[in-house]
């Protein structure tokens, strides 16, 4: 302990770690406060609404999930041209030569199917729980959207390959945007950067998955953390305890 | 660090468990990339290079073996990798030439071991370069669509840069490609770069003054138990579309030129003289007679009962008048020649199975339309004409990319019994065209086994992709016609059936016109227009005797001597005639140094394999002899010939004996003297043949 301490207890250490972490509530409350990472999180939450059927920590599950595709998806950038034929040939060159390529590929494709799943699943808590209710009816828009862009996300990632379920994939989604009235085409035209699911297609929708939809999940993660704080804190299951559960008519 | 709540100690522990799983389960990947599978191959292979090491050096590279990922980039091929030579590392080792697969030597052929990084390997084996894996690379997994080619096949990849129907050292190509063209694919399927093909299939104009209804009735049937080894396929017909298509085709006119001229009955001819004629107008240098022949032209065994007498004279007589694009020769025969060879032809040459002549048609106009909806259906305009008549060919579906097609689009209907693959739909497609399902169309050739796998290779060399320009071998395009009156007797006696000129023609001759008046002289070519002798006793096909005038072989004579004229070969080395000392130098060269004569024949004696050199120095230039001496192969690849490599005074020599040895006497049956113009019906061709 004595070591433990001389190496905490030096100017170094405490320039980065101010507060230590012994355990009284000042302490915890600083720590959370002054940390940029924990700071969205509420100072004090209460014991309930760490218990798992409070929220089966989807949300905390999303964001973790998010966390593993920004990682293993700016390492898969370094080994991707959004180019044709290359784009295709570079996922073979992630199965074939690139160490661990297709373990890289498999964590980005299979977190991306979690993420969507947990979205969702987050979704359903909250709508079950009504914590939609006022004052927290603008978080749940916020939801809302964050679950379009994870949707828009996935949907833009999965042009990337360039291959036969990529190709018709998009050529089906796009031509369901065109059957749209009055913009629908003009919409389409934007969105290929032409009239085919051509070279431009997959730049646009390189840029889209990689660039303006990631920027625009964490601006909206932001809030939608911020605003659970703002609003009081998680909304567990209602205020329900298990106790009580019998009790409702 | 003292735990703050009492729960705590479970927690942490269950923290601790999951990390451990978590970090093991991220091991996994690391450790299955160390142990790919062709690592092992490497070991194996270095292991093998130390057991065959023959020197330190060699252990030394062995030892130096790194283990790694190899591969061939060919950026200009659309950035091809191909890693094969990651498992196939002994490819270009002579050491390996007995090594077990992956390792063993590549066989020499025309392009390796040059050419390894130029081509890469997949454009000519398929399967996936890129591949590092044994199933992937050899493309057997599912979504891989073009696995490795059959060896057997493997010159199927030659055809996707070589286009041309003719591949020098593919055999097996060149045949089904010649194949393809000879039972007439391309006049149903559309194939890139056969626009332009032309079938041999007679005209259908006029059939009924040619043959008898029963006849056809019989060929429709099923045409090769009437003539064994037709290209006529056996569609199948039912007895009623027969009836209807026989219905459609005796309605169709002859046309202006395809008249039987004024005799009702022509006169019998000579059927003796008839005989003679046949075989001296060398009848079977193209057609076959039960089997034996060239067999570039019709069976005529049979051709009595097929025929009507009237018509056969008046084809006799002209046949391009009755088929414009036959390959047939105008033989100039006077009426009586054309008469005794009729009889011959009628009276010999008869099947007693064919069917009997029967009643003459009566035409039914309901039938007439079937007839003319069967033949449509069939597409068998394809093939055949009929003049005045534009009916739908190519009816069949596009050949373009055949040999790339994903097995999964590929329509293998009730035959379960095939393996999922393209070389074996293909070959089950051209042997039972009809087996997959009810309805289809294709006709039964009757293919062989061998003529299967020459098609298959040939319809697997039918590409997607293109390959690049620098690759190309395009067949030759711009064909060499003949020009002006040469031109035109060129065309009347259809030369170009047998000789090649220009990159045109068909090549049953030996002898290419190209450089012919550098070669033999003028008078001795005109003597052999008008009467050809036998060259070459070991060839079955000869010059036919076409009986021309003799203005025209004098005409084509001075043609050729004037025009197919190479430069590069001397004319004549010897104007004064050849010195006596370097004759009789060259005569002790020819047969003793040499030995010539072990395949030359001169005054009766000696081989027969190559050419009859008496008279040689009549019909040769001495520049040619000096020129075809010093390297045989450069007048044409496949010529026999050996190249000895003689050196100029050795050659000079030769030529010089060559070109003095004597033409025997007329008396001796040779024609290499004497007046040509003789009348028609002398038997004198027809001598010395075997």
């Amino acid at each position: 302990m004595d070591v433990l301490r001389a190496l905490t207890e030096n100017r170094l250490w405490r320039s980065v770690v101010r507060h230590g972490v012994r355990g009284t509530n000042r302490n915890r409350v600083m720590l959370v406060m002054e940390n940029i990472f924990l700071h969205l999180h509420s100072a004090k939450v209460r014991r309930r609404s760490l218990e798992i059927s409070s929220t089966y920590y989807l949300g905390g599950i999303s964001l973790t999930l998010f966390a593993i595709l920004t990682i293993t998806g700016l390492m898969l950038m370094l080994y991707y041209h959004p180019s044709v034929p290359q784009a295709y040939d570079d996922m073979k060159e992630l199965q074939f030569v690139v160490s661990n390529g297709v373990f890289l590929r498999n964590m980005h494709r299979w977190a991306a199917h979690a993420m969507v799943l947990a979205v969702f699943f987050h979704m359903l808590r909250v709508f079950y729980h009504k914590a939609y209710r006022p004052p927290r009816e603008f978080n749940w828009v916020v939801g809302v959207v964050l679950l379009l862009l994870t949707l828009l996300l996935s949907y833009t990632g999965y042009l990337l390959p360039w291959d036969q379920l990529a190709f018709w994939g998009v050529s089906v989604g796009t031509n369901m945007v065109k059957a749209m009235p009055v913009l629908g085409p003009a919409f389409r035209f934007l969105l290929l950067g032409g009239n085919i699911v051509g070279e431009n297609a997959l730049l646009r929708f390189y840029v889209l998955h990689c660039v303006f939809l990631p920027l625009a999940l964490v601006l909206g993660v932001a809030v939608h953390l911020w605003r659970v704080r703002k609003d009081g804190g998680i909304a567990g299951s209602s205020g329900l305890r298990r106790a009580d559960a019998g009790k409702i008519p | 660090m003292e735990p703050p709540e009492p729960s705590s100690d479970r927690l942490w522990f269950w923290f601790a468990i999951s990390s451990l799983a978590c970090l093991a389960a991220l091991a996994v990947s690391p450790v299955k990339d160390y142990f790919q599978e062709y690592r092992g191959y490497q070991d194996r292979f270095r292991e093998l290079m130390f057991h065959r090491a023959g020197s330190l050096q060699e252990v030394r590279r062995a030892r130096a073996q790194a283990a790694g990922i190899r591969q061939i980039w060919i950026p200009d091929f659309g950035g091809r990798v191909d890693r094969c030579i990651t498992c196939h590392l002994g490819v270009e080792d002579p050491k390996m030439a007995d090594a077990q697969q992956p390792f063993r030597l590549h066989p020499r052929t025309p392009h390796t071991p040059a050419d390894f990084q130029r081509f890469g390997c997949v454009i000519c084996h398929g399967g996936q370069g890129r591949a590092t894996g044994r199933d992937e690379a050899h493309g057997l997994v599912p979504d891989w669509d073009a696995p490795v080619l059959p060896v057997r096949y493997t010159e199927a990849a030659c055809g996707r840069c070589h286009e041309a129907d003719a591949v020098p050292e593919a055999s097996l190509l060149s045949a089904g490609r010649a194949l393809m063209s000879r039972v007439g694919c391309y006049g149903c399927h559309k194939v890139a770069g056969h626009e332009d093909w032309r079938s041999e299939a007679p005209d259908l104009s006029g059939l009924g003054q040619k043959t008898s209804p029963a006849w056809l009735r019989a060929w429709l049937k099923s045409p090769r138990d009437l003539r064994p080894g037709t290209w006529m396929p056996d569609f199948r017909l039912t007895d009623d579309e027969i009836d209807v298509l026989v219905q459609f085709l005796w309605a169709q006119p002859p046309t202006a030129s395809q008249d039987l001229g004024p005799e009702e009955d022509p006169p019998r001819g000579d059927q003796g003289r008839g005989k003679v004629l046949f075989s001296e107008s060398r009848c079977i240098s193209c057609h076959t007679v039960e089997g034996r022949g060239n067999g570039s032209a019709p069976e005529l065994s049979g051709i009595g009962s097929k025929v009507n007498r009237r018509w056969l004279a008046a084809y006799l007589g002209n046949p391009h008048a009755f088929e414009p694009a036959t390959r047939m020769p105008r033989y100039r025969f006077s009426r009586r020649d054309v008469l005794d060879l009729t009889e011959y032809l009628m009276e010999e040459f008869t099947d007693p199975s064919a069917p009997a002549a029967g009643p003459p048609l009566r035409p039914a106009q309901r039938s007439f339309q079937d007839g003319e909806a069967t033949y449509k259906k069939y597409g068998c305009a394809g093939c055949h004409r009929i003049a005045g008549r534009s009916d739908p060919v190519q009816t069949g579906p596009d050949l373009t990319g055949i040999g790339e097609k994903p097995a999964s689009l590929l329509d293998f209907g009730r035959r379960d019994d095939l393996p999922r693959r393209l070389p074996e739909w293909l070959a089950a497609k051209v042997s039972q065209p009809r087996s997959f399902r009810d309805g289809l169309k294709m006709p039964d050739f009757g293919f062989t086994e061998a003529d299967v796998g020459a098609l298959v290779t040939a319809l697997l060399s039918l590409p997607r992709e293109e390959v690049p320009e620098r690759l190309r071998d395009p067949a030759p395009r711009p064909r060499y016609a003949p020009p002006g009156r040469f031109g035109v007797l060129v065309s009347e006696y259809r030369c170009l059936s047998c000789h090649q000129v220009g990159g045109a023609g068909e090549d049953i001759s030996t002898a290419p016109l190209e450089a012919e008046g550098s070669r033999v002289r003028r008078d001795w070519l005109k003597r052999y227009l008008l009467l050809p002798i036998t060259l070459r006793p070991v060839l079955a096909e000869r010059m036919i005797p076409l009986r021309m005038p003799e203005a025209e072989a004098a005409f084509m004579a001075d043609f050729m001597d004037n025009v197919y004229r190479d430069n590069g070969i001397p004319d004549e080395i010897f104007p004064a005639g050849p010195p006596a000392d370097q004759v009789e130098r060259g005569r002790k060269l020819f047969f003793e140094r040499y030995g010539c004569q072990a395949c030359h024949m001169v005054g009766g004696k000696g081989g027969y394999y190559g050419p009859l050199l008496d008279g040689a120095g009549e019909r040769l230039r001495s520049g040619w002899i000096f020129w075809w001496l010093r390297g045989p192969q450069r007048w044409r690849a496949d010529v026999r010939e050996p190249d000895y490599g003689l050196d100029e005074t050795d050659a000079r020599d030769l030529a010089a004996y060559v070109g003095s040895i004597p033409a025997p006497k007329p008396a001796a049956g040779r024609a290499a003297s004497g007046d040509p113009s003789r009348s028609a019906g002398s038997p004198r061709a027809g001598r010395g043949v075997p």
